[in-house]
């Protein structure tokens, strides 16, 4: 457990110390929103969305599809530099101290996760002051907070990329990752509007839960037990199979 | 041939630190550690000498459980390597390895403490490792040595009993070498162990009181730097000067091969300097300028690998 907050402490100081983490994690997806939101760009797009699961009206489903869209950049983020620790050797002087590979990646995911909250409260934040987004005051906690909660899985994976891939590999892998996350996942595109083969592989990504649990915490509904399964087994797939990656740092 | 010698050591108390059994380790068609059997005990500086490719590396990884043995088996405090590692009992500084980017010396050093549960000091470590003045600046922006400097404070940060050293010198400077090494002593000097790999013959004889000899991935001679030149050498010369000596008795004293008259001065070619002196005092204590010589590191280290392969 010290060793946790140790490694988690130190990542955290270091990641929240450089200009260009903070731009990409919690800049680009305010900027999108802003962009999409000055042009009306996929206007049309949100409205088919949300009419077609939730009723919502157009400004609020933009603003759940870019969060969801913060989730997925500010959550896969750290891939490729974590390749790159790999290849320095860093990692693999980590394995010979007492650090736990669980710990390690536990504590990899938890400050991605402190990027993930900040990149989808801003996206929220800037839709609350530009826009009317008809939502109570708890309501605006919970569709910022379990969206947040929801980016873990996706958290995991960049972990798992970061460390199984080779450096220029990563950097592929974490494109056709973002990519796939982002379009068929479904956050602005309705999976209903989705071929049955594509979407059967849509419904079962993180993204795709992550939208899901932002369309029905907006709506007032209760969250879809399919998404809490598609989150929970992602986490826990992606997660173990990061630990056992760390395990394997060896090669430089 | 394989040079060994009797295992047991002065200072060697309690249970081995390190044993490796019959470890072989392979990759692809190289055997880079070929039935490598080895104890070391506590306290011991033991240096793991060897030409570039010998193996030492590939030790090392199998001694920390960085890599897993084809064959043989490997013991860290009585316990498996990784076992050993997680407990906090080693300390390591890897060939080559890289720090993090935008953290400050007194931070990293702060993580590494942070994992074990017994840690030195914080201006212990940064004193050691002459690490205070520059302990608040990033460490990407450290100059080779101090990169190397950070490397070692972070190997003993966590105060572990087995210091594991992979080529630390290789990058230094001749004096930045020697202060690295009172550094190391500095730390070792309560009964902890060392265990360092290097190529370099005046390294091990200087800094260790144990060399481990390997070329090929195998055992090749393991005794004291003295030991293991004597054994690759076979011998050593005594010479002096002396008036009205006769080179008949000298040829008679126990363990002299050879006698050699040049100019003033006599000089004697013996496997055994120790006898060979005190019999030589006995019988001729005029003797003046005595002066013994072991025959380089240089020349033990190629003869031993010549006879090896």
């Amino acid at each position: 457990m010290n060793s946790y907050v140790a490694y988690a402490w130190l990542e955290a100081k270091r990641q929240w110390r450089s200009r260009d983490i903070l731009i990409f994690r919690l800049g680009i997806p305010v900027a999108i929103y802003l962009v999409l939101r000055s042009t009306n760009a996929g206007d049309q797009d949100m409205t088919t969305a949300s009419s077609g699961l939730a009723g919502l009206p157009s400004e609020t489903a933009r603003m759940l599809a870019v969060a969801a869209l913060a989730s997925v950049i500010s959550g896969l983020a750290a891939g490729p530099a974590l390749a790159d620790e790999r290849a320095s050797g860093w990692l693999r002087q980590l394995r010979v101290t007492p650090l736990r590979p669980g710990a390690a990646v536990t504590a990899k995911i938890a400050v991605a996760m402190s990027f993930a909250l900040p990149a989808i409260a801003l996206v929220a934040a800037a839709a609350g002051i530009t826009e009317r987004v008809d939502l109570g005051a708890v309501q605006w906690v919970e569709v910022v907070g379990l969206m947040w909660l929801a980016t873990t899985p996706i958290t995991a994976i960049a972990t798992l990329v970061g460390l199984a891939f080779a450096t220029e590999v990563a950097q592929a892998a974490h494109t056709l990752t973002w990519v796939i996350l982002w379009l068929l996942g479904g956050i602005f595109t309705p999976l209903s509007n989705m071929p049955d083969a594509v979407a059967a592989i849509g419904e079962r990504l993180p993204s795709n839960a992550v939208i899901n649990v932002g369309w029905a915490t907006a709506s007032g509904d209760p969250i879809p037990a399919s998404a809490i399964a598609v989150l929970t087994a992602w986490t826990l797939g992606a997660g173990g199979l990061a630990a056992l990656a760390w395990r394997r740092v060896i090669s430089r | 041939m394989r040079t060994k010698f009797d295992g047991s050591r002065a200072g060697a108390t309690g249970g081995p630190v390190v044993t490796f059994d019959r470890v072989t380790r392979r990759y692809g068609d190289v055997t880079a550690v070929d039935d490598l059997s080895l104890v070391i005990g506590r306290g011991e500086t033991v240096a793991l000498l060897g030409p570039n490719g010998a193996g030492k590396t590939t030790a090392i990884e199998v001694l920390l459980g960085l890599a897993r043995p084809d064959a043989g088996a490997v013991g860290l405090f009585a316990g498996a390597p990784v076992d050993a590692v997680a407990r906090g009992r080693v300390g390591a500084m890897l060939q080559d390895a890289g720090l993090p980017q935008g953290v400050t010396v007194a931070e990293l050093v702060g993580l590494i403490r942070g994992l074990y549960t017994d840690p030195l000091p914080v201006t212990d470590v940064l004193r050691l490792a002459d690490l205070v003045d520059v302990a608040d600046r990033q460490v990407h922006r450290l100059s080779g040595g101090q990169r190397q400097r950070v490397r070692l404070a972070l190997a003993f940060a966590g105060n572990p009993d087995l210091l594991v050293l992979d080529e630390p010198t290789a990058a230094l400077d001749v004096e930045a070498r020697r202060g690295f090494w009172d550094r190391v002593r500095a730390y070792v000097s309560q009964g902890r162990t060392v265990l360092f790999a290097t190529h370099r013959l005046e390294e091990a004889d200087a800094v260790a009181d144990r060399i481990v000899m390997i070329a090929n991935g195998r055992l090749v001679a393991d005794g004291t730097p003295d030991d293991v030149k004597a054994a690759a050498s076979g011998r050593s010369t005594v010479s002096f000067a002396a008036d009205g000596l006769p080179e008949r008795v000298l040829a008679s004293l126990p363990a002299v091969d050879a006698v050699e008259a040049g100019g003033l001065r006599l000089t004697l070619l013996t496997t055994d300097p120790d006898q060979t002196v005190r019999a030589l005092l006995q019988r001729a204590p005029q003797v003046r300028d005595l002066e013994v010589a072991r025959s380089g590191m240089e020349e033990a280290f190629l003869r031993l690998i010549q006879e090896e392969t």
